[in-house]
C-alpha cells in the first residue's frame, strides 16, 4: 500500500481525507457505536418521533432508532461503494493496461467494447440489470462495477500509452523482457497515481448510485439498512417525519462530498502540474 | 551597478529520507549584478547545476543552508512566497536538458502560455498569442505550429528554444542558463547561443551561464566563476589515467549486425527520416555515425534495436531478418543488440534500484558489483534509485544494463553530448575497452565528427536520413563529400573561433533541417550543386577501399586520393 501522507496539502482535501477515514471508521465500529439494534422496533407509542434525548434523531414509522440504523446504514453504503470501485478499477486497469501495450486489433477492439458500454446511461443500464432479477446486495455491487470501469479504462490506456513512449519502458523492451513483466514491472506501477484518484473519485458516485438503486427499490431489502433505502422509507412522510429524510439526506451528501475532496486533493499531490482534469463517470 | 542576487554561504546536501544526506555544495557565494553575465565554469559533477537550482529556489527547503538575498533582502525557504513572485518576472531558468523541462502531456504553447497566466500577466487567449510571439522572437522557424505541436513533435533545438521562450515570457531580470546546448549539435548550438546574447542585450538581462566549454564562456560572458567539487575553486580536475592504448587496435571479426536498404517512414508525418540505409557492424569493430540533430541519426538507432520497425528493408542479426521475427525469437533477438539511450537516466525505471534493475537485464546476484565495476562505478551506487544518480553515474549504470543482456552490438546514442571534455574522453576510452575485451560490435552515435574520426575505425556520415558517406579513419585520404567537410568544419570550439560564423544570418542555421523532396539532401546549400542533384538523389558508390560517396561531382577527386598512393 501507499505511504499515508501526513497531509494533502490543502484544507478541502484534509478535510476529504479526515472524513473518508471517519466514515470507515464508522462502519466498522458501527455493531459497538449504534444505540442498539437497528432492527429492534421500539416500544409502542414510540412511533415517529422527531429527534429527543431518548433518541438523537428520532424513530421511524415502525419505531426503530434512526440513529442504530444510520451508523449500521453506512456499513451498507460504503461496503457497496468500496466493492464495486474495487470491481470496476480492476476491470478498467486490466482493459485499459492490455488496450494501451497490446497490439493495435487489441486496442481497437478493447476501445469498441468501452465506447459501447459508455454510449449507454449507466443508470439505465444498472436499472436494467437489476430489475431483471432479485435484488441483492452482491447483485447491486457486481452491477455497479460492471457498469463503472469504462472512464477509468480510457483514462489508463492514455496513460499507458504515454508511458509505453518513454524511455525506460523503451529499454525494458529492449532487453527482451516479456510483455507481461513489463506492464507488471514497469507500467503498472507508475498508474498507481492515476488509479488511485480516479478510484476515490469513483467511490461517491458509487454510493450515490447504490441509494438511487434502494430508493427505487431495487436495491438492498430488509432487514439489511442503507442510506437509499431509508430514504424511500421516508419518502412518505415527508412533512410529518422531515428527520426520516434529511439525515440520511445529509449523511449521503457528506460522504460523496468527501470522496470527491479526497480525490482531488490526491490529484493535486499526484499531478502537481495540473491543468488535466481526470473524468468523475 | 545595483547588485541582483547573492548567494551566501550556501550548503546544499541531498539524499533520500531518512538516509544521511550527501553534501552536494559547500560554502558557496557567488554575486550577480544588474545587467550582468557571469559564467560558473567547471567539470560535469562539480555541482553547478545544484548552484542554479538552489539560486532558482528548486530544491527540497531541508536541503538547503544558507542564504539566497535578492536585491538585498533575504527570499526564505524554497517554496515560499517570496519565491513564486520572483521566479517569472525576477528570474528564470533555462534547463540542461530539453527533454526533461517541457511536460510531453501539454502542448508547447500551452506551456508557455501557462507560465504567463501564472504570473497573472494576461488571460487564456492572450497568453496563447504571446506564446507564439515569444517562439517567433526565439527564432522558431514556424511559430505557430511549434505552439501547436506536442514536445515530442519537435527537435531537440526546438524543445530548447521554446523553453527559452517560457523562460523569456515574464520579461526576467536574471537568465540562468544551465548547459542550454549542451546536448544540441554545433550549428544549432551557435545559433542558441547567438539568440541568447540578443536578447540579453535587446532586453538587458542579467545572466548566469553554466558551462564546461571555455571559448563559449569567453564569448557569453563577462567573468566567470569557477567550480570544483561542490566549492567555488581554481582550476578543474583532469581525467583519470587509463593506460590501455587507444583506440584499440581492431580485430576485425564476424558479421554481428547488418541492415538492408533500410527505410524508416516518421510515425507522425509518413515522411521517411531513414531512408535505403545499409550498414554491416563486425565484432569488435566501432564505428561512428555521424550527423546534425534530426537527421534520422536516433531513428536509425531505434531501428536497429528493434524499437521501431523499418518501412522497408530489413535489419538482420546474427543471420536472422531481426523484424521477421515474433514473440520469444524476437525478444531473443533484440537482446543481442543494446541500445545505450541518450538520455541514459530517463532509460532507468525511477521505481528500480541499480541492482534490482541490473538483475532485471541478467546480470546474477553475484555478479553486480563485477559488472559496475567494470563500468567504473562503486559497490556504493548498488541501492541507489536513478534520481540519485548524477548523469554521468546514470549513464555508466545504463551501460552496465545493457551489458548484463550480454550483447553481441552496443548502440551508443549520443554517449558523450552532454558531457565536458574530459568526461566524454572518459566515456570513449570505457566504451573502446568493453568493445575489445567483450568482443562488441559498437556503434557511436555523434555529431562531434572530429570526436569519432579519432574513436572509431570507420565513420558513417549521415544527412536527412540518408548515408553521404562512409569512411575509413585509418588510411589515407580525407573526407570529401562537401557535408562531412562542412561538419568538420563546424566543431563547436572553431565555429566559436569563426567570428564570421557567429555573426552570420541565423537562417542560414536552420536550413539544413528543411526537408528535401528526393535530390541530394544537401543540394540547397552545396556550392557544386548542379540541376540533376537536385533532381535525383545521386548513388552510392564504392571510390576506395572502404570508402563510399554519395556525390557524382567529387566522385573523381575521391578516387584520386587513392590512385595517387
Ligand atoms: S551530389 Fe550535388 S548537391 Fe549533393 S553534395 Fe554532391 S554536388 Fe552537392
Amino acid at each position: 500500500m501507499i505511504r499515508r501522507p501526513r497531509s494533502l496539502g490543502s484544507f478541502p482535501a484534509d478535510a476529504g481525507f479526515a472524513l473518508s477515514v471517519l466514515l470507515v471508521v464508522l462502519a466498522v465500529t458501527a455493531p459497538w457505536l449504534a444505540p442498539g439494534d437497528p432492527a429492534a422496533l421500539g416500544e409502542p407509542g414510540e412511533e415517529l418521533q422527531p429527534p429527543s434525548a431518548r433518541h438523537f434523531l428520532g424513530t421511524d414509522q415502525l419505531g426503530r432508532d434512526l440513529l442504530a440504523r444510520l451508523v449500521h446504514g453506512s456499513r451498507v453504503s460504503l461496503l457497496v461503494g468500496w466493492v464495486s470501485v474495487v470491481l470496476s478499477v480492476l476491470a478498467g486497469t486490466a482493459v485499459g493496461v492490455s488496450a494501451g501495450l497490446g497490439p493495435r486489433w487489441l486496442d481497437r477492439g478493447l476501445m469498441i467494447v468501452t465506447d459501447a458500454f459508455l454510449a449507454f446511461p449507466r443508470i439505465f443500464v444498472v436499472l436494467l440489470l437489476v430489475s431483471l432479477s432479485r435484488p441483492s446486495l452482491l447483485l447491486v455491487m457486481g452491477v455497479l462495477g460492471l457498469t463503472g470501469w469504462m472512464g477509468l479504462a480510457r483514462l489508463v490506456r492514455a496513460e499507458t500509452l504515454s508511458l509505453k513512449e518513454r524511455d525506460f519502458v523503451q529499454a525494458a523492451r529492449g532487453l527482451g523482457l516479456s510483455p507481461w513483466r513489463v506492464a507488471a514491472v514497469h507500467v503498472l506501477p507508475h498508474l498507481t497515481g492515476t488509479i488511485l484518484v480516479a478510484a476515490s473519485l469513483r467511490v461517491g458516485g458509487a454510493i450515490l448510485a447504490e441509494s438511487i438503486l434502494s430508493y427505487l427499490g431495487l436495491g438492498v431489502q430488509e432487514p439489511v439498512v442503507s442510506w437509499g433505502a431509508m430514504i424511500q422509507q421516508g419518502r412518505g412522510v415527508l412533512l410529518d417525519g422531515w428527520w426520516l429524510t434529511t439525515f440520511p439526506g445529509l449523511a449521503l451528501t457528506l460522504t460523496v462530498l468527501g470522496y470527491n475532496l479526497l480525490g482531488d486533493g490526491l490529484r493535486a499531490r499526484f499531478e502537481p502540474r495540473g491543468g488535466r482534469r481526470t473524468d468523475h463517470g | 551597478m545595483a547588485e541582483l542576487v547573492r548567494l551566501e554561504d550556501l550548503h546544499v546536501a541531498l539524499g533520500r529520507p531518512g538516509e544521511v544526506a550527501c553534501p552536494v555544495l559547500e560554502g558557496v557565494n557567488l554575486t550577480v549584478d544588474e545587467g550582468e553575465a557571469v559564467a560558473l565554469v567547471g567539470p560535469s559533477g562539480c555541482g553547478k547545476t545544484t548552484t542554479a537550482r538552489a539560486l532558482c529556489g528548486l530544491l527540497p527547503p531541508g536541503a538547503v543552508t544558507g542564504r539566497v538575498m535578492w536585491r538585498g533582502s533575504p527570499v526564505g525557504a524554497a517554496g515560499g512566497p517570496l519565491w513564486r513572485e520572483i521566479r517569472g518576472p525576477g528570474l528564470a531558468l533555462v534547463p540542461q536538458d530539453p527533454a526533461a523541462g517541457l511536460s510531453p502531456v501539454l502542448r508547447v504553447g500551452d506551456q508557455i502560455a501557462e507560465t504567463l497566466r501564472r504570473h497573472h500577466r494576461c488571460g487564456g487567449q492572450e497568453a496563447r498569442r504571446r506564446a507564439v510571439d515569444l517562439l517567433a522572437e526565439t527564432r522558431v522557424p514556424d511559430p505557430e505550429g511549434c505552439a501547436r505541436a506536442w514536445p515530442h513533435q519537435i527537435s531537440g533545438g526546438m524543445r530548447q528554444r521554446a523553453l527559452l521562450a517560457a523562460a523569456l515570457a515574464c520579461d526576467p531580470q536574471l537568465l540562468v542558463a544551465d548547459e542550454p546546448t549542451a546536448s544540441l549539435d554545433p550549428t544549432v548550438q551557435v545559433a542558441i547561443l547567438r539568440l541568447v546574447a540578443d536578447l540579453r542585450r535587446e532586453r538587458g538581462m542579467a545572466l548566469l551561464f553554466i558551462s564546461h566549454d571555455p571559448d563559449l564562456v569567453r564569448l557569453m560572458t563577462d567573468r566567470s566563476v569557477t567550480m570544483a567539487a561542490g566549492r567555488l575553486a581554481g582550476p578543474a580536475v583532469t581525467g583519470e589515467p587509463d593506460s590501455k592504448p587507444w583506440p584499440p587496435s581492431p580485430a576485425t571479426g564476424a558479421t554481428a549486425l547488418e541492415a538492408h536498404a533500410v527505410t524508416v517512414a516518421h510515425r507522425g508525418t509518413g515522411e521517411p527520416a531513414v531512408r535505403q540505409v545499409d550498414l554491416a557492424l563486425a565484432t569488435g569493430e566501432i564505428v561512428g555515425l555521424a550527423g546534425e540533430s534530426g537527421c534520422g541519426k536516433t531513428t536509425l538507432a531505434r531501428t536497429l534495436a528493434g524499437h521501431l520497425a523499418p518501412t522497408e528493408g530489413e535489419v538482420t542479426v546474427a543471420g536472422r531478418d531481426l523484424h521477421a521475427l515474433a514473440g520469444s525469437s524476437f525478444r531473443r533477438a533484440r537482446r543481442r543488440v543494446q541500445l545505450l539511450f541518450q538520455h541514459a537516466g530517463a532509460s532507468l525505471d525511477p521505481r528500480q534500484p541499480v541492482a534490482v534493475a541490473l538483475v532485471e537485464a541478467g546480470a546474477l546476484p553475484g555478479g553486480v558489483d563485477d559488472l559496475l565495476a567494470e563500468v567504473g562505478l562503486p559497490g556504493e551506487v548498488v541501492p541507489l534509485l536513478p534520481h540519485q544518480l548524477s548523469g554521468g553515474q546514470a549513464q555508466r549504470v545504463a551501460l552496465a544494463r545493457c551489458l548484463a543482456a550480454a550483447p553481441d552490438v552496443l548502440l551508443a546514442d549520443e554517449p558523450t553530448s552532454a558531457l565536458d571534455p574530459q568526461a566524454a574522453e572518459r566515456v570513449h576510452r570505457l566504451l573502446a575497452r568493453l568493445a575489445a575485451d567483450r568482443g562488441l560490435a559498437l556503434l557511436v552515435i555523434s555529431h562531434d565528427l572530429p570526436g569519432l574520426i579519432s574513436s572509431s575505425r570507420r565513420v558513417i556520415v549521415m544527412l536527412q536520413g540518408v548515408v553521404v558517406e562512409i569512411f575509413p579513419t585509418s588510411g589515407e585520404g580525407a573526407p570529401v563529400h562537401p557535408y562531412t567537410r562542412n561538419l568538420l568544419a563546424a566543431a563547436p570550439s572553431r565555429l566559436v573561433a569563426t567570428a564570421g560564423l557567429w555573426r552570420g544570418e541565423a537562417a542560414a542555421v536552420s536550413r539544413s533541417t528543411d526537408t528535401v523532396t528526393g535530390g541530394c539532401p544537401h543540394a540547397p546549400v552545396c556550392v557544386l550543386a548542379n540541376e540533376r542533384c537536385r533532381r535525383e538523389l545521386p548513388v552510392l558508390r564504392r571510390v576506395g577501399p572502404g570508402w563510399w560517396l554519395r556525390c557524382p561531382e567529387l566522385e573523381v577527386q575521391a578516387q584520386s586520393q587513392f590512385i595517387d598512393t
